[in-house]
């Protein structure tokens, strides 16, 4: 039997050991729950993988006349969620990807990606990305694909994304229902437009 | 005559026990009123107008604490960083499912239960629903009409505020006693419209809604933030902490203990009464029994119904009033089916604030007698918004180009949320697991859920029809719900396993939800209900709960209970 999740460990509840097999199969619990059981590791990235992620991450969404994603923090919105809240198998795919990433720069360039002219940088990235939406089957989701989701994800739920770039309308007392968009409106980030499920898979 | 503690006992503080609270101390009864969870003031909506990057998580919650803790509920849709605090840890609260037919039993122990959190669309039942079990003969006939009703429909919503509109008044939604509804957007406005013209007989309009639009008791009208179940502090949607709760305190009638696991009912075969309510501190695990004249149950239909199969004696060894058997079958819910689309045009427009309530298509199917090659029939919720930031993601490229286009309104998108009434068939079933117990004592409940030929039937035509509507308005991009049903128990309105009746052999309780064979008990939450219509059920068994409540007190002046 795989390692389970401590408080399905049975005892802990004052519930017998069948009672637990009952309980998991009650809900459908796969026992093994790949991930859960390993501990994630404090530091997820070197310095120089976290400066690479800034990096892409500023790629895709820059700093134009508001801030880009350094400046919204999403290499640390990355780090968290690689720590805190992908499974053990979606990080490790994430890193052997940036890993990838980062060999296949110096094989193209014979330089480190961090070591490229700007346009190279561009260009290299604008490839992949291009390529893995350009539906290239990978047998698992490429490094840039991941990166974009969280970038966009991180981005946009910052408050510097969901305010400055975009607008926030939390309480209004009034509701319109047909107001009229004006030249430069900025879209509404939405209270509870990030409530849906990241896919880290 | 024998004293009690009380003049009467409600057993839960939800949507139905906060009802019975508020009516029965109005009357001049002394009440205690029992929760199995924590106590919960406004001070406990913390997630209320917090924007994602105050969340550790944004929003997403702790993946993995929700894997190992909730995995149960935190697939119900307002389950998430925001609201975790309202929902029961599955972990902590096991309950049983048959692998092949599952049920998902969606949980918040604590004051107030689940009407913190509850959807809040609440149409009234029409005529036809209280009369198709006699008419086709599945489950037994309501042993009450719409006129029975209807005096206390009006009485639940002038009390707890239902805003809507007062135009369309459907046979499967009659126009109550409303606040003004809230408004259509355009694109909602596009599509009532276009639909209109195509199908004459269904009309899309806003959805009768439990929220204020107009100040009433002291509660303030909506402030458009949109997402209810973070709480709300300006009280503006029914809640039993807003409403009921409040009314009952001020009675000075009412007393309340919290984390108190009610266990068992006790019989007297004497006086065929409940003698004494048998609880379980939640944290001490300290026993207790309480003795009231009346006894009401409203824990919700899958926990009240746990409580009176335990509650055995010589007299009742299947659970106290269950000469008929009926008690734990009849199970029913809603399976919910999203059929969404894209809605060309009115680019220019969008909508400021969050509105909370849906707009909603009554039945339209079998209104005339029985006309279609299936039984009953379906509703619809559904909303329309603008695209934003969440659709980058999919969309190619990245950049300043991106960003860009990310900052403008994507399209109009539509959704149609249909569900459909579901039979009561006597294998949905609810029993108590002969060996296993949770950790106050309490056996577990083993669900038995399965959807039958004819929802499917119903399924296939929610489907059909919305796309067929959806194209009436121009609609592109139409996506549709996967073939297979969802399991039971996400509709949350799960009712039927107590049911009323007129014949003590079919039934469990009588018309005014009183038990057939225990004098002084009643059930009025959603279990009572011999069927489950098309519509949401809480308004309904709010004015059952009430009529009930009268008719009990009635009783008790006349020394017949």
């Amino acid at each position: 039997m795989t390692p389970l999740p401590e408080s399905l460990v049975p005892g802990r509840h004052s519930i017998d050991r069948r009672a637990f097999v009952q309980l998991a199969a009650t809900f459908g619990l796969s026992l093994s729950l790949p991930g859960l059981a390993a501990k994630a590791p404090a530091e997820p990235l070197s310095p120089d993988e976290l400066s690479l992620v800034g990096e892409v991450s500023e790629l895709i969404i820059p700093t134009t006349d508001t801030g880009g994603a350094l400046a919204a923090g999403v290499p640390d919105f990355v780090r968290m969620m690689l720590s805190d809240w992908f499974t053990t198998a979606e990080r490790e795919n994430f890193i052997a990807g940036m890993h990838e990433f980062s060999a296949g720069a110096l094989e193209k360039y014979g330089k480190k990606f961090a070591e490229l002219a700007t346009s190279q940088k561009d260009q290299y990235f604008g490839e992949l990305l291009s390529k893995a939406e350009g539906g290239e089957s990978s047998p698992r989701t490429p490094f840039v694909v991941l990166m974009k989701r969280l970038t966009i994800f991180g981005y946009y739920t910052s408050e510097l994304g969901a305010t400055t770039e975009l607008r926030q309308h939390i309480a209004t007392a009034q509701y319109e229902p047909a107001a009229v968009v004006k030249p430069g409106d900025r879209a509404d980030s939405g209270l509870t437009g990030a409530r849906y499920w990241f896919d880290a898979g | 005559m024998a004293n009690y503690d009380f003049d009467a006992i409600v057993i839960g503080s939800g949507i139905s026990g906060g009802w019975a609270a508020k009516e029965l101390t109005e009357k001049g009864l002394k009440v205690l009123l029992l929760e199995r969870g924590r106590s919960i003031s406004p001070a406990d909506y913390v997630g209320e107008h917090k924007p994602a990057w105050q969340f550790p998580f944004r929003q997403l919650g702790d993946r993995k604490r929700y894997e190992r803790d909730y995995p149960v509920q935190s697939t119900c849709y307002a389950f998430g960083e925001p609201t975790e605090q309202f929902w029961v840890k599955d972990s902590e609260h096991p309950y049983g499912q048959d692998p092949a037919r599952p049920f998902r039993w969606i949980r918040g122990f604590h004051l107030g239960g689940k009407s913190l959190m509850w959807g809040r669309t609440t149409p009234r039942w029409g005529p036809i629903n209280f009369e198709e079990n006699k008419r086709d003969g599945h489950g037994v006939d309501w042993p009450i009409r719409y006129e029975d009703i209807r005096p206390w429909y009006d009485h639940v919503e002038e009390f707890i505020g239902v805003s809507g509109q007062t135009e369309y008044d459907s046979p499967f939604a009659p126009v109550g006693r409303f606040q003004p509804g809230m408004l259509m957007n355009a694109c909602e406005t596009f599509v009532a419209d276009s639909i209109r013209k195509k199908f004459p007989g269904r009309r899309l309009t806003i959805a009768p809604s439990a929220i204020l639009t107009k100040p009433l008791h002291g509660r303030q009208p909506c402030h458009y933030c949109g997402p209810c179940e973070r709480g709300c502090s300006t009280g503006s949607f029914f809640s039993s902490i807003s409403s009921t709760l409040p009314a009952a305190r001020a009675t000075g009638n009412l007393t309340t203990i919290t984390d108190s696991v009610v266990v068992g009912l006790d019989y007297d075969p004497k006086s065929r009464k409940v003698a004494g309510v048998r609880v379980v501190d939640r944290n001490t695990r300290a026993g207790k029994r309480y003795s009231g004249r009346l006894v009401f149950l409203n824990a919700a239909t899958l926990a009240s119904t746990q409580i009176l199969l335990n509650s055995t004696s010589e007299t009742f060894p299947n659970g106290i009033g269950n000469r008929s058997g009926v008690l734990g079958h009849y199970l029913m819910d809603h399976p919910y089916l999203t059929v969404s689309a894209v809605i060309p045009g009115m680019l220019d427009k969008y909508t400021i604030g969050n509105r909370p309530a849906g707009v909603w298509m009554p039945r339209f199917h079998n209104v005339e007698g029985q006309t279609a090659p299936f039984l009953r029939g379906f509703s619809y919720e559904a909303s329309a918004s603008r695209a934003n930031w969440t659709d980058g993601v999919s969309m190619p490229g990245y950049g300043a180009a991106l960003k860009q286009r990310l900052r403008e309104y994507g399209p109009w998108t539509f959704g149609f949320y249909g569900f459909l009434e579901c039979l009561p068939y006597r294998d949905n079933t609810l029993t108590l697991d002969p060996v296993r117990k949770d950790q106050w004592g309490m056996p577990i409940l083993n669900t038995r859920f399965e959807w039958g030929k004819n929802e499917r039937a119903l399924a296939k035509q929610l489907v059909s029809d919305a796309a067929e509507m959806l194209k009436s308005a121009g609609a592109t991009d139409i996506s549709l719900p996967p073939d297979e049903l969802p399991p039971g128990g996400f509709g949350i309105h799960e009712v039927g396993t107590a049911r009323m009746g007129r014949d003590p052999a079919t039934s469990f309780l009588n018309g005014h939800n009183q038990s057939h064979e225990v004098a002084n008990l009643f059930v009025t939450d959603g279990s009572c209900m011999p069927s489950v219509a098309a519509q949401n059920p809480s308004l309904t068994f709010m004015a059952l709960t009430a009529r009930a409540a009268n008719y009990a007190v009635e009783q008790m002046k006349a020394g017949a209970v």
